[in-house]
């Protein structure tokens, strides 16, 4: 197993070296200039040339690429060509914001959604199941932008429950987490309901109701376990998609973290901004696959590496 | 026993809910620190650097300059306290006021007048700080009389130098910290020293910027002890923060959000005349285009009035000149109504029936701009102009507009903004109208070309008579807007700031800067 695990850590290198070319190369080939954007509208032509000079960005494109991975390989990202501040330090800074986010939507969606599709599965066909498959439609249909806002106009300005703007103490974190997490909670529901239904209408799950044992062993002790694997799948997957789809929440709630950071700087074409983020993000979601993968084991022993 | 686990969630989430009112209590602010929610971080706090209006409010708060514009456009001393000007109009001659300190403690004397000024004025000043060194090209050289005493020499006569001194790009800095830090100047706390009635404490970039006020101020020292300015991406976010209370203060809201915020008795609104307004430029290099008699049709087919009531109702009032009533030198030359019959008639006589097809760029970067161009279309054609429309992003339509030749440029109508914080006419009409020397494009976008223009505006620029300036204004005004149209002009945008009622003291000059040392809570 740990020859696995080595296996597929040595593995992130070349995935991180695709993954940084393709970005290089689209973010070179999309009409925009960085210079431009910073200096603005009345700079004149002298100035932006000048400029362009000093960022190393009138170098040709394979130049500029392998000086960008010389100095990836000393950790060194660059400088943001918009805040002038070292990427690294700017991902340092806004990092932890994302991270947490992230975690915290996706337990919010695991735990919930889990749960939901428990009861649905249980129930299947009858009141709660129909309620609750409604309930996870509505979650994945919403945008996540639309119910931020709704969320911080009704629990902000109308209950006056939560902060609506900021990070700077726990209770600031709620409505974040809850919004970016809750259009998982419908598709964690829909799996697990699908995973159980499937797990429960197997015939060991029939022997060890004609042996007596009590539905609620039955369904947590025997049948979630069995149902776990494609649900850990998608907590994996979701966990991506949160760390990535984090930008539209930080922009509503005024979080400054890494993907707003990200956002900002393509439209900004903010090079080694892009660059240093969607490699960290890149990276994020392997480590994060990889402990499915691993947790798969601890789940089912039957697997085998 | 899912129903027990359920239940047991319910619990918990109830919890956090009970435990979280502690949090809406009061907002956290005593009565002397203000919270102001902006859309975008400062991009440099360097005043030579600056171009855009967010980083250019907090210079206002952190700089001074020679010279200040009043809200109503008087323009009175900043750091100088007196002038005079030479018999020839080529030597300015400042007494600086003494015991002004810059935030680090050091006493402002000449040397640093002329340090600052040498910086961008030098021959191998770092082009990229040209922002400033464009706005002085006439400066021959800065001189030190005495310790308080500076002189600037133009090489031509100037008129409107004291409304360029006013103009924050040209504060005055410390020339050591420029000296220490060099090309970072302005990117972080210690190397944004300025003379200021607030000094920077804390940026965290694109998350908030904290002044303080600077008590050994020169002038009246600021009101409120603290500035926490936050930065809120999103509109929508940053308008409930206001009705929260967690904001105080913030002057970008959409327009949609004007009634509802004018209806809230405890937010005031402020709306105040701005140099600001915005135009669809006419690309003078297109055949089509270049035709007087096409671009007076086109200004007469658009009915501004029904595109202010539909987009942007209550917050504005059309053009009345390619300059906004602010500007020192705007002469009222009427609205341009909209007249169908009179725009098909100067279409037949420059050769177009039947109309012809065009373009219109724009970007959704100001506000609505994809939808007044979608208006402007369909007013067009109903004079028989058939334009399509392209949308560019911000990246992407900068590198079109700047520093191209006529053979590239393709946009024979394209959205632009018009300003100037020169709060002048020369600001708002020379570096933008007059032809070129170089064949690109530079500040004139769309090759705008008109030689009775070119000598009015340049007449005015060495006029020092301001009877006289206004006269050559006016004529030049009259070709830009109405003869040789130069674009459409639609209307003139109002600055607008929404605060919480118990805040007082919010005045707003021309150019959209706010004295944020005269705003005190009641």
């Amino acid at each position: 197993m740990s020859r696995y695990i080595i296996g597929r850590l040595l593995s992130i290198i070349p995935v991180l070296f695709i993954v940084s070319f393709l970005v290089f190369l689209m973010l070179h080939l999309i009409p925009g200039d960085p210079v431009r954007n910073m200096l603005g509208l009345h700079a004149p032509p002298a100035a932006v040339e000048e400029m362009t000079k000093r960022l190393g960005l009138d170098k040709p494109l394979h130049i500029q690429y392998f000086d960008f991975l010389q100095k990836a390989a000393r950790g060194d990202f660059g400088i943001s060509i918009r805040t002038k501040q070292p990427v690294i330090k700017e991902i340092r800074d806004r990092y932890p914001y994302t991270i947490k986010l992230a975690i915290g939507g996706t337990i919010f969606a695991t735990i919930v959604g889990v749960l939901l599709g428990i009861i649905s599965a249980v129930n299947q066909n009858k009141l709660w199941d129909n309620i609750l498959m409604v309930l996870s439609l509505l979650s994945v249909s919403t945008p996540s932008f639309f119910l931020a806002l709704l969320a911080i106009l009704f629990f902000s300005l109308y209950l006056g429950l939560f902060p609506s703007i900021g990070i700077q103490s726990p209770q600031h974190y709620i409505l974040p987490i809850l919004t970016l997490g809750a259009q998982s909670v419908g598709i964690m529901a829909r799996m697990t309901r699908s995973a159980m239904l499937e797990v429960l209408n197997q015939d060991y799950i029939r022997t060890s109701r004609a042996k007596g044992m009590s539905e609620r062993v039955i369904i947590y002790s025997h049948a979630l376990k069995n149902a776990l694997i494609p649900v850990l799948t998608v907590i994996g997957l979701r966990f991506g998609g949160l760390l990535a789809g984090s930008a539209l929440i930080e922009s509503v709630f005024g979080i400054r973290g890494i993907g707003r950071f990200m956002i900002d700087g393509v439209l900004n074409r903010d090079y080694p901004v892009v660059q240093a983020t969607v490699l960290l993000i890149a990276s994020t979601f392997i480590i994060i696959n990889l402990i499915v993968d691993i947790l798969y084991r601890v789940v089912d022993p039957r697997i085998k590496y | 026993m899912k129903k027990s686990i359920f239940l047991k969630v319910v619990l918990v989430i109830a919890i956090l809910i009970l435990t979280s009112f502690s949090v809406m209590a009061q907002s956290d602010s005593a009565k002397d620190v203000l919270i102001y929610g902006t859309s975008t971080d400062a991009a440099s706090l360097d005043p030579h650097v600056q171009n855009d209006s967010h980083s250019e409010q907090i210079v206002a708060m952190l700089y001074n300059t020679l010279v200040r514009f009043e809200p109503d456009g008087e323009i009175v001393p900043d750091l100088a306290e007196s002038w005079t000007v030479s018999e020839d109009n080529l030597t300015w001659t400042f007494k600086l006021k003494e015991g002004v300190k810059f935030h680090n403690g050091k006493e402002m004397t000449a040397y640093d007048v002329k340090g600052t000024y040498d910086r961008f004025m030098a021959e191998d000043a770092d082009a990229s700080r040209l922002i400033a060194k464009n706005l002085t090209q006439m400066f021959e050289s800065v001189e030190v009389i005495d310790d308080y005493t500076v002189s600037i020499t133009t090489e031509d006569s100037y008129g409107p130098m004291l409304s360029l001194l006013s103009n924050r790009t040209l504060a005055i800095m410390d020339p050591d910290v420029i000296a220490e830090y060099g090309a970072s100047t302005g990117d972080f706390v210690e190397s944004s020293i300025g003379t200021g009635a607030f000094k920077i404490v804390d940026w965290k970039k694109d998350e908030e910027i904290i002044v303080e006020r600077f008590e050994d101020y020169f002038d009246e020292n600021a009101k409120l002890q603290k500035v926490i300015i936050k930065v809120i991406p999103e509109a929508a976010s940053r308008v409930i923060a206001l009705e929260t209370g967690e904001i105080e203060m913030t002057n970008q809201f959409p327009a949609e959000d004007l009634q509802r915020l004018q209806d809230d008795p405890n937010i005031t609104v402020r709306m105040t005349p701005s140099v600001g307004g915005r135009l669809f430029r006419f690309g003078c290099n297109d055949p089509i285009i270049s035709n007087t008699l096409v671009r007076r049709a086109i200004v007469h087919a658009i009915d501004r009035q029904s595109i202010i009531d539909g987009m942007f109702p209550g917050m504005t009032y059309p053009s009345t000149s390619c300059l906004t009533p602010v500007v020192w030198g705007y002469a009222d030359l009427g609205v341009i109504e909209q007249d169908l019959e009179k725009a098909k008639d100067l279409l037949a006589e420059a050769g177009y029936p039947n109309g012809f097809n065009t373009k219109i760029v724009t970007t959704p970067r100001y506000e609505k701009g994809v939808e007044l161009a979608e208006v402007l279309s369909a007013q067009l054609s109903m004079v028989g102009i058939n334009a399509e429309i392209e949308v560019l992003e911000w990246s992407v339509i900068l590198p079109l507009w700047m520093g191209v030749t006529p053979e590239v440029f393709d946009q024979p109508m394209f959205i632009m903004g018009a300003g100037t914080s020169m709060m002048d006419a020369d600001g708002g009409l020379r570096a933008l109208y007059t032809t070129t020397e170089t064949g690109t494009n530079e500040r004139n976008y769309g090759f705008y070309s008109n030689e009775e223009v070119d000598e009015l505006v340049f007449a005015a620029m060495k006029e020092t008579n301001p009877e006289k300036r206004l006269e050559l204004y006016k004529r030049a005004q009259e070709i830009l807007y109405l003869e040789d149209p130069m674009g459409i002009m639609l209307f003139d945008t109002y600055n607008r700031t929404a605060a919480v009622s118990s805040l007082q003291g919010v005045e707003t000059n021309g150019v959209g800067m706010t004295y944020f040392e005269r705003i005190y809570f009641e």
